[in-house]
């Protein structure tokens, strides 16, 4: 450190974080450290660099560290906060935040976050509290503004909500998550063509926004019925509490094997009732695992929707469409040849179903539990389908090792979703 | 003191580890003109301790007495890498550099020296820094003493030309036409009622050569080349900053023919949520003043620009008369990386290597990377080298597995380029990215 002072060497690190240019801010304020490997300033800047480059754990450390030298400092207990709310270790993350809060109550920003963190924690009412509480400190607070209509939309006071996001847009038309936000909005009401425009609007102001990516791709996407409904429903459940999330999901199986059990000496007709309800019901829960790759198959046909897509999305539904494709085939063959090439035909439409789950490209019988475990039962799947041309025995050995595996897996994959 | 030195060997074979011993084992041999000797500990810590500074500056030294300049040069990189550059080893460093002919990394070495101690004069090292034919404007000795005030802007005379480019027809043949021509033939300009004056922004991903064709554009038309960068731009943003913009513009008015390109210029106008302070906006108006040149005509001067990230140049810039071409610099093809990488082993020691082929295999790497890939196999043979105490030469081999470690970086800024391209292009600013991945829109 020769020509410059300290102070220099801040600001302009300071400058280039604000400029995105988060390599060489690191440099600049790197250059400090080396004097003083305990520069708060400066390890402030490195640590926000790496979380607007979605480091959190790197962050969090380098943040503690500042705690370190600075322990009264708000804005780094905010920071740190954010790091937590990240991770979604929401309790410590209020821990860090009702401090920075407590040592200085008049930083909008830190309460639209406490406001992010309770609707997280699915706090509908604390969160509007607290977005109000950010505006009572500034009014134009964007942030707080979008948190705010958020929790009005939960706890269904529409017109509010929507009047608190207009005058978000009015504040600030060029705002990208504003737009965003509004566009998940809309299609959670099912209005895709309004999602859309908004979507387009937040991508062309920040291009690499990826919840607008994510929202432009499902907007496109909704233009398929069968999509949009369920896009709705998980939308909708993602906000709901624990038990209507678990009544949703075993009760309706639950009323499901009731209403069967119930047909058992009953008239013809409620025979055809209730089979009518259980092919509803099944159709729903297939389509709730395989919608997404049927529409992302839907999309591969649109010029748009092939641009937006991911490789990795377009193999995954290469994938299952060829899956089942090929399925379909077999039971064609099926109906004219041999009853085993129905059967294989079944089996192969079902790998659509373990497809539609793994990450693509593929790293065979690499990566997390569930991954494997989808891969396992690919595996069986194949030696079962071409065991059913040549051994009976072995082929419904390994026939009910697939089935065992899969019932498991989507009840178990249920399960977990509860827990988020 | 040769008994020293043989007693100071048994010690050492008793205690081979003894880095402290050996080091001063060593600096006996050097002050008996022991080189060889000598050169073998050094090694010998080296092995033992990568970044052992003393070791490194007494193998340096060594190398400059035996003439191996190179060799001293990748030394004294390690050293400047790990901040152990004292004010002599960077005098030693300059001379090694100069005698290697890399004059621009000499320069930008010197303007730091001439910084840190602005009384200092060395007359071999001036006299080769000294830029000739310069009658006009500043002499070097005031351009020097100005470097040694503020640092703020450097003006070489750059010998590479178009030639050196290697491929990028397309942008030569554009700064051929809407600035080199101009210059030459105004008259012609003038006859066919074409408005000279506008200069050209180019943008890409890092390390495609931007800088460079800037530079041999000057070299082409053999003007000099002024450049300011993202820290001289930040500095404005810190300080008094108006006056030096001011003060750059005219040391280019006033050494006309020249080149004035400004790196990074999104830099300039790029915080947007700083824009409504007026100090920040009053920056850039003045930058477009100076730049339209409303009180003193910018004739003769060639105003080049280049940025990673056009989308954050603030759109003011891109009027008719300012940046009105706005240019691709696309990564170099097959046949520019050939070209790149024989010019940056051409000083190297190398044995049976096939640049055609290490540029088949490395499609997309920039200028940048494909120095980056020497430096990898550099650094490899380097510690080669301290093991079996001779020079090795680079290889096909290390360059091939240099591929494998280091991948191309301009794939990240592609996948932020396309975002831009696919969904905030409204005006076709960007159809030359679309072009250059193949999507159809
Ligand atoms: N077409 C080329 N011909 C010869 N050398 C090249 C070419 N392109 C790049 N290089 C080499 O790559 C190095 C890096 O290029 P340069 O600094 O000009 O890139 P840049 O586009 O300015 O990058 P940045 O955006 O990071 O500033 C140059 O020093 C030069 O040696
Ligand atoms: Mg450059």
């Amino acid at each position: 450190m020769s020509d410059l002072s300290r102070e220099q060497y801040i600001q302009r690190a300071k400058l280039l974080l604000n400029q995105k240019r988060y390599k060489d801010a690191e440099i600049q304020a790197g250059i400090v450290l080396q004097q003083d490997p305990n520069d708060a300033q400066a390890l402030q800047i490195i640590g926000h660099c790496r979380l607007d480059t979605k480091q959190n754990d790197e962050a969090l450390t380098i943040f503690k560290q500042c705690l370190g030298t600075e322990p009264d400092d708000d804005y780094v207990h905010y920071l740190i906060a954010f790091c937590y709310y990240r991770k979604q270790e929401l309790d410590t993350a209020l821990k860090f935040l009702e401090q920075a809060i407590g040592l200085f109550p008049y930083n909008a920003g830190y309460f639209s976050l406490l406001s992010n963190i309770y609707a997280s924690q699915r706090k509908y009412a604390d969160a509007l509290h607290a977005a109000n509480q950010g505006l009572a400190v500034n009014s134009e607070d964007i942030s707080c503004l979008n948190a705010r209509s958020a929790a009005l939309f939960r706890l269904n006071k529409k017109e509010e909500a929507y009047s608190t996001i207009n005058e978000a847009l009015n504040i600030d038309p060029e705002d990208d998550f504003t737009h965003t936000n509004y566009g998940w909005h809309y299609l959670e009401k099912g209005k895709h063509k309004q999602a859309f425009e908004h979507f387009k609007e937040a991508l062309r102001i920040n291009p690499n926004s990826n919840s607008a990516k994510e929202g432009y791709k499902a907007s496109l996407k909704s233009k398929l019925p069968f999509y949009r409904w369920i896009l709705q429903y998980s939308l909708w459940m993602n906000h709901q509490n624990r038990t209507v999330r678990i009544v949703m999901i075993f009760g309706l199986w639950g009323v499901i094997r009731a209403l069967a059990w119930a047909g058992k000496g009953s008239p013809p007709w409620w025979k055809y009732v209730t089979g009518g309800i259980v092919f509803i019901y099944l159709a729903f829960v297939i389509l709730s695992w395989l919608g997404n790759s049927l529409a992302n198959l839907f999309l591969l046909t649109s010029k748009y929707g092939k641009l937006a897509l991911t490789d990795s999305e377009k193999s995954s539904a290469k994938a299952v469409g060829a899956a089942l494709l090929t399925g379909i085939i077999l039971l064609i063959c099926g109906v004219w040849l041999d009853k085993k090439f129905m059967y294989a035909g079944f089996l192969v439409c079902s790998f659509s179903i373990p497809l539609s789950f793994i990450d693509f490209p593929v790293k065979w019988f690499k990566g997390s539990g569930r991954q494997v475990t989808a891969h396992i039962m690919i595996l069986l799947g194949i030696i079962t389908s071409i065991m059913i041309f040549f051994n009976d025995d072995t082929a419904l050995f390994f026939g009910i090792l697939y089935f065992v595996f899969f019932v498991g897996y989507m009840w178990s994959g249920s399960i977990s979703s509860l827990r988020k | 003191m040769n008994e020293i030195i043989e007693q100071l060997k048994q010690a050492l074979d008793i205690s081979p580890e003894n880095i402290p011993l050996r080091l001063h084992l060593a600096e006996m041999m050097m002050q008996q003109n022991l080189l060889a000797e000598a050169s073998d500990q050094f090694s010998q810590v080296l092995k033992r301790d990568h970044s052992n500074a003393k070791a490194l500056t007494g193998l340096s030294e060594i190398y400059i007495k035996q003439n191996k300049f190179s060799a001293a040069i990748i030394l004294f990189e390690q050293l400047q890498q790990q901040h152990a550059l004292n004010f002599d080893h960077r005098i030693k460093f300059i001379r090694c550099l100069l005698k290697e002919n890399s004059v621009a990394q000499a320069k930008e070495l010197y303007a730091q020296v001439l910084k840190e101690q602005p009384n200092f004069r060395d007359a071999e090292i001036d006299s080769a820094l000294r830029m000739p034919g310069m009658e006009t404007g500043m002499d070097a000795d005031s351009l020097l003493e100005e470097l040694s005030n503020t640092g703020n802007f450097f003006m070489e005379k750059p010998t590479v030309k178009f030639s050196d480019v290697g491929g990028m027809q397309k942008m030569k043949s554009e700064i051929s036409m809407k600035i080199i021509q101009p210059l030459k033939n105004p008259e012609l300009y003038k006859a066919f009622g074409k408005k000279i004056g506008g200069g050209i922004l180019m943008y890409g991903p890092p390390g495609c050569g931007k800088t460079f064709l800037a530079k041999a554009t000057a070299g082409e038309i053999d003007a000099k080349f002024i450049s300011i960068g993202l820290h001289d731009i930040l500095d404005m943003w810190m300080g008094n900053s108006e006056k030096n913009l001011h003060e750059v513009f005219k040391v280019a008015r006033n050494n006309t023919p020249c080149v004035l390109f400004i790196d990074e210029v999104d830099a300039l106008g790029a915080s947007r949520s700083d824009m409504r302070q007026s100090a920040m906006r009053q920056i850039i108006n003045q930058f477009l003043a100076e730049l339209d040149g409303v009180k003193d005509s910018n004739e003769g001067v060639l105003i080049l620009a280049a940025t990673n990230a056009p989308w954050s140049v603030d759109s003011a810039f891109r009027r008719p008369g300012r940046f009105d071409r706005v240019l691709f610099v696309a990564p170099p093809d097959d046949e520019s990386r050939k070209e790149i990488l024989g010019s940056i082993l051409k000083d190297k020691p190398v044995e049976k290597i096939d640049a055609a082929d290490i540029a088949k295999l490395t499609p997309g790497y920039s200028g940048a990377d494909l120095k980056a890939l020497v430096d990898i196999a550099t650094e490899s043979k380097l510690e080669e080298s301290f093991a079996k105490g001779s020079l090795q030469p680079i290889t096909q081999k290390d360059l091939i597995k240099a591929v494998k470690q280091h991948k191309a970086t301009t794939a990240e800024w592609f996948s932020t380029a396309r975002n831009y391209a696919l969904y905030a292009n409204e005006t076709g600013l960007y159809d030359e990215i679309l072009q250059y991945m193949n999507i159809k829109k």
